[in-house]
């Protein structure tokens, strides 16, 4: 409990336990609609807020940059997803493209200087400040605002969005701001976990609940608890081993993926055993 | 009362015509059953019907009013040929069919105790509410399909539109279904628009049989339009093993 005196790794860990959070609940209807990569285009595309930051010498407004341009991927990705018969990888491949070929051109433009771009590529537990505290704590509260009221009507529109239309609902509008939504998380995520894996973050305790889940209730409930676990199991060893804390979170929640596989695995064997045993 | 009213109704796709001059009503209480060959459009006539493509001329009407203006969705109990669902994602029975309720439950509202009853009711119609909890992908593509039928009915419509619904249904329950949708129709006075290929059954299950194939063909009462003359017409010569006359 040593760590818990330095302040630095207290803020580190409410936001982990946050995004722990936010993360895994908005990754479910991403899973669920085939959309699993998104969260990882729109992570690419907040790079280049990172890189115009640095271009700019502005270190301080860099997060609401970050903020400004994963919502404008994330818009561009609506727009495509909405008015061309692009498939989602085909499309998310593009945005993300865009994204990094931009962030490309403005680190050249920039070379160099204060901003540490290694934080924002693989997450710090030293580098989440107060005010980052605070933009995390206000988007999740909107997040789980909108999950708390709309949770049945996006569950629908992202398993089944036809017969959602069909049904009256205003499928248009609820998916801009879910994808609103989504980029803003991955944007306020990136100092925790990082670009390169705040998408792992969002999908990975999906799939590892998908394993043990049997309905889509268990599954966003059980990937929420896998979410905080990883985030905090992460950020603890990331402490200790003084380790990149995005990889030590992202590391977590495949290592309870693994362990569930195996788990299923040896049980289906069992089970086609005593089968097998039964038929003779 | 009128339910549904087509009226002068072209659709293009590209630079392609698919449907042209298309007028036809649906009343109250009726049963009517759209029939034609693969290609004549008829997916994409129910599409037009619920708001899901938009119209290149003319105008349809939901009960009383035109589609675009329509607000009252949770009127209308849908049936898709193939649903979209991610076959991945353990999604139980009961999970699918409560979404049938949504339209009427409204944004931002709770599913109450009414709604899961209704919920109930409608798999115990369909036959699977023992399976209710049972994840969808570890159903049958049957029984998948009886999920489905039991979401239309979950928001107790007053118009049953059905593409193709009998697709997947083993033999054992098809006739367990349109059994069900003459109960629907007669105990519940509930409106069914139905798209099939069951030429045999429709005669004893439709009040009216519409033909399709771009353009309406002919309308009127099964004894009018299933004779073998209208069929050939419809299908081709070899209609006899293209359908099942029963």
């Amino acid at each position: 409990m040593g760590m818990l005196q330095y302040d630095f790794m207290v803020r580190a860990l409410i936001a982990g336990l946050v995004i722990g959070i936010i993360c895994p609940a908005l990754g479910n209807f991403l899973v669920i609609r085939r959309y699993a990569f998104m969260a990882d285009a729109i992570s690419h595309v907040c790079l280049a807020g990172v890189a115009i930051g640095l271009w700019l010498g502005a270190a301080s407004y860099t997060p609401f940059l970050v903020i400004v341009i994963a919502v404008l991927g994330a818009m561009a990705v609506d727009y495509l997803r909405t008015h061309s018969s692009l498939s989602p990888d085909a499309l998310l491949a593009l945005v993300m493209s865009g994204g990094l070929a931009l962030a490309v051109i403005f680190f050249g433009l920039a070379k160099g200087g204060a901003l540490d771009i290694t934080s924002y590529l693989f997450g710090s537990l030293m580098t989440v400040n107060n005010s980052d505290l605070w933009l995390i704590i206000v988007v999740a509260v909107i997040v789980l605002l909108f999950l708390v009221l709309l949770y049945k009507e996006l569950y629908f529109i992202c398993s089944d969005e036809q017969s959602a239309r069909v049904a009256g609902l205003p499928v248009d509008r609820l998916n801009r701001v879910f994808i609103f939504l989504v980029a803003l998380t991955v944007a306020v995520s990136l100092r925790v976990v990082g670009t390169l894996l705040v998408g792992a973050l969002m999908v990975i305790p999906v799939l590892a609940s998908l394993i043990i889940g049997r309905s889509f209730k268990q599954v966003f409930y059980y990937s929420l608890g896998l979410g905080v676990i990883a985030a905090v199991l992460g950020l603890v060893s990331s402490y200790q081993f003084g380790l990149a804390s995005g990889g030590c979170i992202v590391l977590v929640a495949l290592l309870f993926f693994a362990l569930f596989y195996m788990v299923k695995w040896v049980r289906t064997l069992f089970k086609q055993h005593s089968v097998l045993k039964d038929v003779e | 009362m009128k339910v549904l009213q087509l009226q002068n109704i072209y659709f293009t796709y590209s630079d392609r015509l698919i449907l042209e001059d298309i007028d036809l009503t649906v009343e109250n209480g009726e049963i009517l059953a759209l029939i034609g060959p693969n290609g004549s459009g008829k997916t994409t006539l129910v599409k037009l019907m619920l708001g899901l493509l938009k119209l290149t001329q003319g105008e349809i009407l939901l009960f009383g009013t035109s589609v675009d203006q329509f607000k009252e969705w949770h009127r209308v109990g849908y049936v898709p040929q193939r649903a979209e669902i991610n076959g991945k994602f353990p999604v139980t029975a009961r999970e699918v069919a409560a979404t049938g309720r949504f339209g009427r439950v409204g944004l931002c509202h709770r599913m109450g105790q009414d709604d899961w009853e209704a919920v109930e009711e409608a798999l115990d119609m369909v036959g699977l509410l023992s399976l209710q909890h049972q994840p969808i992908v570890e159903l049958s593509g049957g029984q998948q399909q009886r999920v489905f039928i039991a979401r239309a009915l979950a928001g107790k419509p007053d118009i049953l539109i059905l593409d193709e619904p009998q697709v997947g249904l083993d033999d054992r329950y098809i006739h367990d279904f349109y059994q069900l949708l003459l109960q629907l129709n007669k105990e519940q006075g509930i409106t069914v628009f139905i798209v099939s290929h069951d030429v045999g059954v429709l005669g004893s299950l439709a009040n009216r049989i519409a033909c399709l194939n771009r353009r309406l063909i002919c309308q009127g009462s099964p004894q009018e339009i299933l004779t073998a003359h209208n069929l050939s017409y419809i299908y081709g010569n070899d209609y006899s093993t293209a359908v099942n006359l029963g």
